[in-house]
């Protein structure tokens, strides 16, 4: 029996706590400050709502907080009971589950109501009819933000048409948050909101390349928990003050050789979106083998949101919601993923398959078998979900990753650098 | 009336045949996925467009692609194309109205290239200027891409005339619901889906010359009895009929009146304008056609349309057919539920994952037409 390992956690998790502390205790009070308060999906241009000071508040930050406190099942019961289908989007069945059941809600967030829902459907094309639920529910508008999909073969006057298309969308929202709130849009402050945003980013992925290193100073389990500013600070300069921390932590550990994990013998890439209902197991069960995830969607999809510019903010803003991991075809996921595994030294694909999430898992054979192509390097294929648990079978999973860690071990007895 | 819909039903029963046909005379076939393709472009191109439903049966070789919990018709036409079967095709469209039709275009490319491949970004809103503007952009798309490959120009007297071609072909189906309508039990459900689904995979013009003569027939038959259970049945977007559930309907004591199915008054709702510019035209008819769950924000609309179908067609009933793991219906029918409930309206839901077994579902519809009645 191996002993179960507790990961070492980051010192700036206090600063984490306490900024999050800051963010729900603004929630709880913003309906005395009269602040309109928009439901956003990840991928949406978020800093023209924070420019007119909208109170932004993300479902999917709820749905996986709901999943990591455990109540996420009895919340999906909740939409089943109404005649949602136990195959659709368990994020999607969590929120709306929560919705539906109002004040009687197992939720451990108190999130205020939407006066507006702001949904993109480059993430994929289920989540808006997830925020069309909600609009339903709670009779609120719904702005869909549509960008076109880079599929492989899109040409360069495809994507020109469809930058122009998504950047007369924000014309038009701006129009529609003038008429909403009656006042006038705040250009200055949207170009202070993106600058924020830009140094956010930034920060993020140069926090992200600490990965590069051997031992990795960081796992994508640790990623996963510091993800809520990314999305819920986004326009402030409290985000990217916090990455700024998030930041030299790293490149401390770093310059003292501190390893995320204490004995890293594989680097693997993960798949899928994380089982939040059980992640701590999770994350166990990769490190106490060894194996460090330092590659994953989540890293991936704002890869591009550090080129959004202040001085051209509708420009950039298209250009970062087109270009995201999500949007992008089966070849293009390939060559991220392979271009991944060279720049963090990865010798391992754990491809989990989230089974209610399709914008994840349509395609991850043929990624997997392409990046095993090119690379050499192998793969396994689990199922599991994001948030709903009788979708979690721990026994079939601990198989399929021993079986896998066994196989590692056989091929790369010595570290992978010098084993690649 | 009987032979030709014996006639029909033999196309039905063995779908590519009737296009494998068209293509030995030297012309070309696309397949286009369900359920937005505007197919009076392809039409207009030369070449013969049909609709790909997959079949009824256990898929086996798209497994190694795609996860057996997707919807049923996109791994059916994957597997159909592993399997050889669409080898005869010329190309393929794709309409990208969801998230298995958005990924789809690019598996397929690696494991069935095809000369001819085009996806459509047909999935935007339909209330602003920009995706309008939009849509007519990526239509003409279809086009440029269309004229290339024939390299043959499509002017616009092409695009208009295969819109009236198109026009009259869903004015005769249209006249099939009418009849339907007015003589219940006229048409067994059956016959009124082969006439639908044969519309999608032969040349438009043979079939409006069919259906002509088939109308012509009908009129001569009289007033059927009219006791039975009326019944409205709705759902099965892109898939093929239910043949066996349509036929149950009807031995349980059921007539069913109106359809919302894809396969069915969704196919040819509504006609295409044929006096504004035709691309204008057939975007137009795109944001307004009736209500559907894949487009955006109509899930609303849809449960009144829906609601509104079964009143005017004096329904005692709804059976929906979900296709299951279907996204966009699956979240459409809580909305639709609340709807029928709100107007009195008792549904059936049925879901639908290929092969299907009637064993359970007999005793449910027996149940439901039973309390009905």
């Amino acid at each position: 029996m191996e002993t179960k390992y507790q990961p070492v956690r980051l010192k700036c998790h206090e600063q984490l706590r306490r900024i999050t502390a800051e963010y729900w205790e603004k929630a709880s009070q913003v309906r005395e400050t009269g602040k309109p308060v928009v439901w956003c999906s990840g991928m949406v241009p978020a800093e023209f709502l924070t420019a007119m000071d909208f109170f932004t508040v993300y479902c999917m930050n709820h749905s996986a907080t709901c999943g990591v406190r455990g109540v996420s099942l009895e919340l999906c019961q909740r939409a089943e009971a109404e005649g949602y289908a136990p195959d659709i989007c368990s994020y999607a069945r969590t929120d709306i589950g929560s919705a539906l059941a109002g004040e009687e809600s197992k939720s451990p967030l108190n999130q205020p109501k939407p006066d507006l829902l702001l949904v993109g459907n480059g993430q994929c094309h289920t989540i808006p009819k997830w925020f069309e639920s909600l609009g339903w529910l709670y009779n609120v508008p719904v702005i869909l933000i549509d960008v076109p999909f880079l599929h492989d073969d899109m040409d360069k006057e495809t994507y020109s048409r469809a930058h122009a298309y998504v950047k007369e969308q924000l014309q038009e929202l701006i129009s529609f948050l003038e008429e909403f709130t009656g006042r006038r849009f705040d250009y200055d402050r949207l170009r202070e909101d993106i600058a924020n945003s830009r140094r956010m980013f930034q920060l993020w992925q140069e926090a992200l390349e600490t990965r590069q290193n051997i031992p990795s100073p960081v796992t994508v389990f640790d990623i996963f928990t510091h993800l809520f500013p990314i999305l819920g600070l986004r326009g402030t300069a409290e985000g990217a003050d916090y990455y700024q921390e998030f930041k030299e932590e790293l490149a401390e550990r770093v310059a003292n050789k501190v390893s995320a994990i204490p004995d890293e013998r594989f680097r693997l890439h993960l798949d899928g979106v994380p089982v939040w209902f059980d992640l701590k197991n999770m994350a166990s069960k990769f490190t106490s083998h060894g194996a460090a995830p330092l590659s994953h969607v989540y890293t991936m999809s704002f890869g591009k949101f550090s080129n959004l510019d202040p001085s051209k903010p509708l420009d950039s803003t298209a250009e970062c919601l087109l270009t995201p991991h999500s949007n992008r075809g089966t070849r293009q996921r390939t060559d991220i993923l392979v271009e991944h595994v060279e720049k963090y030294h990865l010798n391992g694909l754990a491809m989990q398959i989230s089974r209610t999430c399709k914008g994840l898992n349509v395609g991850v054979y043929d990624i997997m078998e392409g990046v095993e192509q090119r690379t050499g390097i192998p793969g396994v294929v689990y199922e599991t979900d994001m948030c709903d648990p009788r979708l979690h079978s721990e026994a079939q999973l601990d198989t399929t990753l021993e079986d896998f860690f066994e196989m590692l071990a056989a091929r790369y007895p010595d570290h992978p650098k010098s084993a690649r | 009336m009987n032979d030709i819909i014996g006639e029909l039903a033999t196309i039905a029963q063995n779908p590519l045949q009737r296009a494998r046909r068209w293509k030995e005379t030297g012309k070309r076939v696309i397949g286009c996925f369900p359920m937005y393709v505007p197919e009076e472009i392809i039409h207009a191109s030369g070449i013969l467009p049909i609709t790909l439903l997959g079949t009824n049966e256990t898929v086996t070789l798209s497994d190694r692609y795609m996860q057996p919990y997707l919807c049923h018709v996109p791994r059916s036409n994957l597997d159909l194309a592993l399997k050889g079967n669409l080898d005869f095709l010329d190309g393929v469209v794709f309409p990208d109205i969801c998230d298995v039709l958005l990924f789809l275009p690019d598996i397929w490319s690696i494991h069935h290239p095809m000369p001819f491949q085009h996806t459509i970004l047909v999935a935007g809103k339909l209330n602003s200027v920009s995706s309008q503007r939009y849509l007519i952009s990526e239509f003409n798309r279809l086009k440029g891409s269309l004229e290339k490959f024939t390299h043959r120009d499509i002017s616009d007297d092409d695009l208009r005339r295969s819109i009236v071609i198109y026009n009259q072909n869903r004015d005769l189906m249209h006249k099939v619901y009418r009849t339907r309508a007015e003589k219940p039990g006229v048409f067994r459900a059956r016959d009124v889906a082969t006439v639908i689904m044969t519309s999608m995979l032969m040349p438009k013009e043979e079939h409006t010359a069919l259906l002509r003569e088939f109308l012509e027939k009908a009129e001569d038959k009289g007033r059927q009895q009219d006791a039975n259970v009326r019944l409205v049945v709705s759902g099965g977007p892109c898939d093929q009929p239910q043949w066996e559930i349509l036929d149950l309907i009807e031995e349980l004591g059921a007539t069913v009146v109106n359809d919302d199915l894809y396969v069915g008054r969704r196919y040819f709702a509504t006609n295409v304008s044929e006096s504004i510019p035709p691309i204008e035209a057939l975007a137009e008819h795109y944001v307004n056609d009736v209500p559907c769950p894949t487009k955006h924000n109509q899930d609303k609309k849809y449960a009144e349309y829906l609601s509104n179908l079964a009143e005017e067609s004096r329904a005692r009933g709804v059976i929906i057919l979900m296709v299951k793991y279907c996204e966009p219906y699956s979240f459409a029918y809580p909305v639709v539920k609340a709807e029928l409930a709100r107007r009195g309206i008792p549904h059936l839901l049925i879901e639908v994952d290929p092969p299907i077994s009637l064993g359970a579902m007999r005793t449910r519809l027996e149940a439901f037409i039973e309390t009905l009645g």
